[in-house]
């Protein structure tokens, strides 16, 4: 079991217009964790896996597993088996020989080579499935075989780059479970990149949301979930909208706050997280769940007008415009929902507001 | 840790500083020392020393000079090429591009079989397929001594000569271009975006005129830049038709004269009009072209129903196939005929195996044909090396100068042979560092060199298109499995291309085998090629075994390209179901 450090890792790539695909990022994967990295297409969490995988070296910063420095280790040399994003299964090769390539490699001999593969492949519930082509494979069995031929070489650390993103909804659930169960099994280190934030929260040990390069949060799915510390965490995981209040008042660690639209206010006083910093306007994060809505001759409250109405099943989504920010409000009672072009008053659960930093 | 974690002793062993160089930034750089010394060597140093060339005798000056004076000889031979290859242009287009409409617009009887056989003439070797028309169409030809006796004329009928034997070569061996490019481009058009200016209101030649025409495009300009070159590269026909006016003959001319300061000043300045056209076929290329992005509906085949329209499709359709396989049946004709037994009459009188049999039996028939197969596969080996080397290079790696090593891998492509053989002539008739202090010409070696020169860049791009298809991630899988950079090679990259090097390596033999243009001007006596043996069998009249070692030619082609196609359907095949 392996732990991963990355110190201050640095991505730049050159040869565009000078983005900076990582920057300063600082994470400790556990050993025996399984760790996400999560975020938006173009976050830089793929170049992050890439650069633990070694197919990229960082353009400073250090990178461990354990003691061990690997920054600049070439990728045959680290260890690591990594399950791709399209498979890149060996087309030429059978489903047997594609997961025998990593020990025979490490010239592991016949007999305990033939063992391994049956134990491996046993593992992913294709046993029998020995000599198959690769495209005789469905893209679920195809995705096993990918695992297998990662896991059977035991590596330090498992990577694995959006692997469920070309399976259907169902199977999607299904191969995540299985992922999960054969990770906690093999007690390796994972590191899981998806931008499905739900896939994230369900096999996740920590979950790492990155925006732009940069590490917003670490910590386990539940925390995220409930604390994020940024508006993009809040609005990222579980669509929360980001709205600005201004401080009136107050104890500067809990500031009196006022919320306004049109002609009404709310004011009310919150408790400033640690990390959000003291200044004259607050940042303020609510769940769609969180928010209530009334007619307009209602006291309390603040205006909006709906510009969308849509029936989910289980909850009736409005989105309406309170001020110049754009809110969605669910409903769980599609019969109270207001028409489109409708004013109504919006009222927050006061004590879900959760201030974050930009 | 793990149990199978490679052990990592305290010093690097050898193996692991090759890993440690092979996953540096320098690997690219190390990867190309071979092959910029190759490509400098045996490509671009020849050129240079041709122009060197062409600046002796009485000065670069005096013989660009001559060659740029309006009413002087060389003027009027570049005229003359640049004119043929205008109408050629214009003649391929039209054939080619109708053609593709023909056959992928319309279903009529025939179709199937047009389809199979519309490559044929183009696949002969220049020699063959020249040496065919020649025996068909011109004033000796089978066609205009038919309707000779047909009309009972004093002189053969409609016969093609001079400029116009060369225009009736040149189109039927190069609509090709036209007609792959334009069938590409309607197969891969949605033709949706035609459904929806219909819709829109536009009539059907509005439609053709503001929606099919500018999405071809592309596809015509291609077309038109490649038999524009292919044509101003021409040498066998204007041979055989004897236009000397042009300015490959020119250059065989002058070094035939002695002048050889005027056949480099023409070979340079050919070359440069083969790089310019290089360049802006590259950036042309480069451009975006019209691809749609979803294929919509399927390209649909219109139905001809109406019986007047099946009655024409069927005999143009004859007609069609009667004309395509012509020339290979003229060969194929000739080839079985006894000696002297064509002279007056439209076709042969007698008809006999004898051929053939000389030509395995007698030595001197038969060296031409050992000639041609060992300096094939010689330059075919080299051609796979460096090919494979080059193509892996520029694919997969991003470095300073790959750019540049790119168009000099595909500039030999451009070059007329003509101008290859010259070439390769200034540089080797001395000992030099790159002929490891010998003198190739004269010698067994500067054929295969000057066929691996020509067709290398086959290997390279087939090769390349090879790579193009195959997901890197498979690479990056290897090497997190713990594979260095040459296992890779060897137990993935290779095997998942070799199909593609395979037929590149075929299509490199197979035209090296029907090479002529520098085979004529560099061979000995000793290292006589097929095709330069079946030129000297025309002069000496033995129509016979010219015509049998053309059919050895022919018979090698359509094996090679069953193979091919069966590669590429394989290959596929195996992309689809995957």
């Amino acid at each position: 079991m392996t732990e991963i450090r990355l110190v201050e890792i640095t991505k730049r790539f050159t040869r565009h217009d000078d983005s900076i695909a990582v920057r300063d990022a600082n994470l400790t994967v556990s050993s025996g964790e399984f760790f996400t990295l999560l975020g938006p297409s173009g976050c830089g969490k793929t170049t992050t896996l890439r650069m633990v995988a070694g197919f990229y070296y960082p353009t400073s910063g250090q990178l461990y597993f354990d003691q061990d420095e690997v920054t600049r280790r070439p990728p045959h040399r680290r260890g690591t088996g990594m399950v791709f994003q399209n498979y890149a299964l060996f087309p030429h090769l059978s489903v047997a020989e594609n997961v025998a390539y990593g020990l025979r490699v490490r010239k592991v001999d016949a007999a305990s080579r033939r063992r391994r593969i049956e134990e491996a492949l046993s593992q992913v519930h294709l046993t029998g499935y020995q000599n198959r082509r690769i495209d005789q494979l469905s893209g679920g069995q195809q995705q096993r075989v990918a695992l297998a031929r990662a896991l059977v070489i035991r590596p330090r650390v498992l990577l694995l780059d959006e692997p469920l993103s070309n399976l259907d909804a169902k199977l999607r659930e299904e191969t995540r479970r299985e992922i999960r169960r054969i990770q906690v099994e093999a007690g390796t280190t994972a590191l899981y990149v998806t931008h499905d934030q739900a896939e994230a929260m369900a096999v996740s040990d920590r979950i790492a949301v990155m925006e732009a390069g940069r590490v917003h949060q670490v910590g386990a799915p539940k925390e995220i979930y409930n604390e994020p510390r940024t508006a993009f965490v809040a609005r990222f995981i579980g669509n929360s909208n980001v709205l600005t209040a201004d401080v009136i008042g107050g104890d500067p660690d809990r500031p009196r706050l006022a919320l306004s639209a049109g002609d009404r206010t709310i004011e009310f006083e919150t408790t400033l997280p640690e990390h959000v910093e003291r200044q004259d306007r607050i940042q303020l994060a609510i769940r769609p769940e969180h928010l209530t809505v009334s007619t307009p001759d209602s006291p309390g409250g603040l205006p909006a007008t709906v510009t969308a109405v849509e029936f989910t099943g289980l909850t009736t989504t409005v989105t309406a415009l309170l001020g110049d920010t754009v809110i969605t409000v669910a409903l769980v009672d599609a019969d109270s929902a207001p028409e489109v072009g409708e004013t109504i008053l919006v009222t927050p659960n006061l004590a879900r507001i959760r201030a974050v930093s930009a | 840790m793990s149990g199978d974690v490679l052990l990592r002793p305290a010093r690097p062993s050898l193996r692991e500083r090759f890993d440690n160089i092979s996953s540096s930034k320098a690997f690219p750089y190390l990867l190309s020392i071979p092959l910029v010394l190759v490509l400098w060597g045996f490509i671009v140093s020849p050129m240079l020393q041709t122009a060197g060339i062409s600046a002796d005798g009485n000065g670069a000056a005096a013989n660009y000079g001559e060659f740029l004076n309006p009413d002087g000889v060389a003027m009027r031979a570049m005229l003359t090429s640049i004119g043929i290859a205008l109408a050629s242009v214009l003649c391929c287009g039209a054939v080619g591009t109708a053609m593709a409409f023909l056959l992928t617009k319309f279903n009529f009887p025939g179709r199937r079989l047009i389809e199979a056989i519309i490559l044929i003439p183009a696949a002969l070797p220049p020699l063959i397929g020249a040496v065919a028309f020649q025996m068909l169409y011109s004033n000796i030809g089978i066609v205009p001594r038919w309707l000779q006796s047909v009309f009972g004329a004093e002189t053969p009928v409609l016969a093609a000569t001079g400029i116009v034997g060369v225009l009736v070569v040149h189109t039927f061996t190069m609509y090709p271009f036209f007609y792959l490019s334009v069938s590409a481009a309607l197969a891969g058009m949605d033709t949706s975006t035609e459904e929806a200016a219909s819709n829109l209101g536009a009539g059907r030649l509005r439609v053709f005129r503001t929606v099919t025409m500018p999405m071809l495009t592309p596809a015509l300009v291609s077309g038109s830049l490649i038999v524009f070159m292919v044509s101003m590269a021409s040498y066998t026909a204007p041979l055989l038709f004897n236009v000397d006016s042009m300015m490959t003959m020119q250059i065989v001319l002058n070094r035939t004269n002695g002048n050889l300061p005027m056949s480099a000043t023409y070979s340079s300045m050919l070359a440069i009009i083969s790089l310019v056209f290089l360049l802006g076929m590259r950036w042309y290329e480069g451009r975006r072209s019209y691809r749609s992005a979803s294929k919509g509906v399927a390209n649909h085949r219109r139905e001809v129903r109406s019986p007047l329209g099946r009655w024409m499709a069927l005999v143009g359709s004859i007609a069609a196939t009667v004309v395509l396989l012509a020339p290979v049946a003229t060969i194929a004709l000739v080839a079985f005929s006894e000696r002297g037994s064509w002279t007056s009459q439209i076709i042969p009188s007698a008809y006999t195996f004898g051929n053939f049999i000389e030509l395995f039996t007698d030595e001197r028939t038969f060296q031409p044909i050992a000639n041609s197969l060992m300096m094939s596969a010689v330059a075919t080996v080299g051609s796979i090396i460096i090919g494979v080397l080059a193509a892996y290079l520029t694919r997969r790696y991003r470095f300073l100068g790959r750019g540049l090593l790119d168009l000099a891998v595909m500039l030999p492509w451009a070059l007329p042979g003509t101008v290859v053989a010259v070439n390769l002539i200034s540089a080797f008739s001395e000992a030099n560092a790159f002929s490891l202090g010998n003198v190739l010409v004269g010698t067994f070696w500067i054929l295969p060199l000057a066929y691996f020169v020509r067709f290398m860049p086959l290997v390279f791009r087939s090769t390349n298109a090879s790579l193009a298809q195959m997901d890197p991630a498979l690479e990056e899988a290897a090497r997190s499995l713990g594979s260095g950079w040459l296992r890779t090679f060897r137990t993935v990259t290779l095997p998942v291309i070799y199909r593609g090097i395979l037929a590149g390596a075929l299509l490199a033999f197979v035209n090296s085998v029907g090479e002529f243009v520098a085979s004529v001007l560099i061979y000995t006596k000793a290292t006589q090629p097929m095709s330069v043996a079946i030129n000297n069998e025309l002069y000496a009249f033995n129509m016979g075994t010219a015509a049998a070692y053309g059919m050895l030619q022919v018979v090698l082609i359509f094996v090679i390209m069953l193979v091919s196609r069966r590669l590429e359907s394989r290959q596929a095949n195996a992309r689809r179901k995957s």
